[in-house]
């Protein structure tokens, strides 16, 4: 079975790094970035299940981040992952495309269930949109 | 309108140093969960406890304990400096205070804060709350304007019976729209503290900005924050 590829974007280096190995442990391929910078330049380069997002981080922040990345890949699966969460920050993430919102302190299974999640939606988009390319094709040859 | 903008101030460097804290049980919590992930592996799965693995958690721990206790340590001596209008400070440590204050902000705008201190410890007479601001929206002003090399120093030197608090690396050229509001006000504010701005982002002043305060302010002696900041009743 292909593992989980997620991106984990945090400026708290420490914070970043031990919570990546412990989803490497669960059996996650898990890359970190500390900003939203590196993290457009990673998606643009690999492709990730799911991205999970900090909010508050140097340069390019978690929403402008959010916002830039589900322009150029719009079935992206995000979560924000925050320590300054509120129910206005959740709604903005969500209007603005997010797949999920979670409050830092991190309780890893509620984020394993929401990336598993990020994974199937991910799939199933994939799957429509191929299906939507072949009936496109049988369309343009008449069939 | 001070009062207001001090309470602002006061209201904000604490709020975002709860976020500091933050970070650090963030941080906590993820490694004693990666430990009980360990311990868990070696009493369910029968793998061998990697003790090397657990011993160097155990010291990240206590690192990150130590970077929170220094950040309560500023909570309190911060919010400590509010309890008198007029205090007698030493201003290194001060501005050695509002430098790690402004520490998060410089990270978010990617520049390096450095300070520069001469050796000698200056007493200052004059609010420690409102010192405080002035430096620190001073440094904002700076941060916001950072020049080609994302470094900015804050130093200070003894001059005309007083102290001139100099802070550089900003490029006056840049748009300061934004900041209008900020340079309005921190003149304001340093006139009422008893001091002057000498420069404010002048093309030809390397120190693009400075502060110049009077050694003591009123007529009356005010107490040490010394006094405050070594609270004993836990507070």
């Amino acid at each position: 079975m292909v593992a989980d590829k997620v991106l984990l974007v945090d400026d708290e280096v420490a914070f970043v790094e031990t919570l990546a190995e412990r989803m490497r442990a669960r059996g996650l391929e898990v890359d970190y970035v500390h900003s939203g910078d590196e993290a457009v330049e990673r998606v643009a380069r690999r492709s990730y299940d799911a991205v999970v997002l900090d909010l508050a981080m140097p340069g390019m922040d978690g929403m402008e981040t959010l916002k830039h990345l589900l322009e150029h890949h719009p079935d992206l699966q995000v979560i924000l992952l925050t320590g300054q969460g509120t129910i206005a920050t959740a709604v903005e993430a969500t209007k603005l495309g997010a797949k999920d919102f979670l409050q830092k302190p991190t309780d890893i299974d509620q984020l394993m269930v929401k990336i598993r999640a990020a994974r199937a939606k991910r799939m199933k988009l994939a799957e429509e949109r191929t299906a939507a390319e072949i009936e496109d094709i049988l369309r343009r040859r008449g069939w | 309108m001070l009062w207001e903008r001090g309470l602002q101030f006061l209201g904000g460097q604490t709020a975002a140093q709860c976020h500091e804290i933050t970070n650090v049980l963030n941080t906590i919590n993820e490694m004693v969960g990666l430990m009980g992930d360990l311990l868990w592996s070696a009493q369910h799965r029968a793998m061998d406890l990697d003790v090397e693995r657990l011993a160097e958690l155990t010291q990240k721990v206590s690192a990150q304990v130590q970077r929170g206790d220094q950040i309560v340590r500023a909570v309190n001596l911060f919010g400590h400096s509010a309890d008198t209008p007029r205090a007698v400070f030493d201003l290194r440590s001060l501005l050695e205070q509002v430098a790690f204050m402004a520490q998060r902000p410089a990270n978010l705008a990617r520049v390096t804060l450095k300070t520069a201190f001469p050796q000698e410890s200056i007493s200052l007479e004059n609010s420690p709350l409102g010192f405080q601001q002035a430096v620190f929206i001073a440094l904002q002003i700076a941060l916001g304007a950072a020049d080609k090399e994302r470094q900015v120093s804050l130093g200070y030197a003894l001059a005309d019976g007083g102290v001139e608090v100099h802070v550089t690396g900003a490029d006056p050229l840049r748009d300061r729209t934004r900041v209008e509001q900020d340079e309005r006000f921190l003149r304001h504010l340093v006139h009422a503290l008893g001091g002057r701005v000498l420069t404010l982002m002048e093309p030809d002043d390397p120190n693009r900005i400075t502060l110049a305060f009077p050694k003591h302010t009123g007529e009356k002696p005010g107490r040490p924050l010394t006094a405050a900041r070594e609270d004993s009743n836990g507070s």
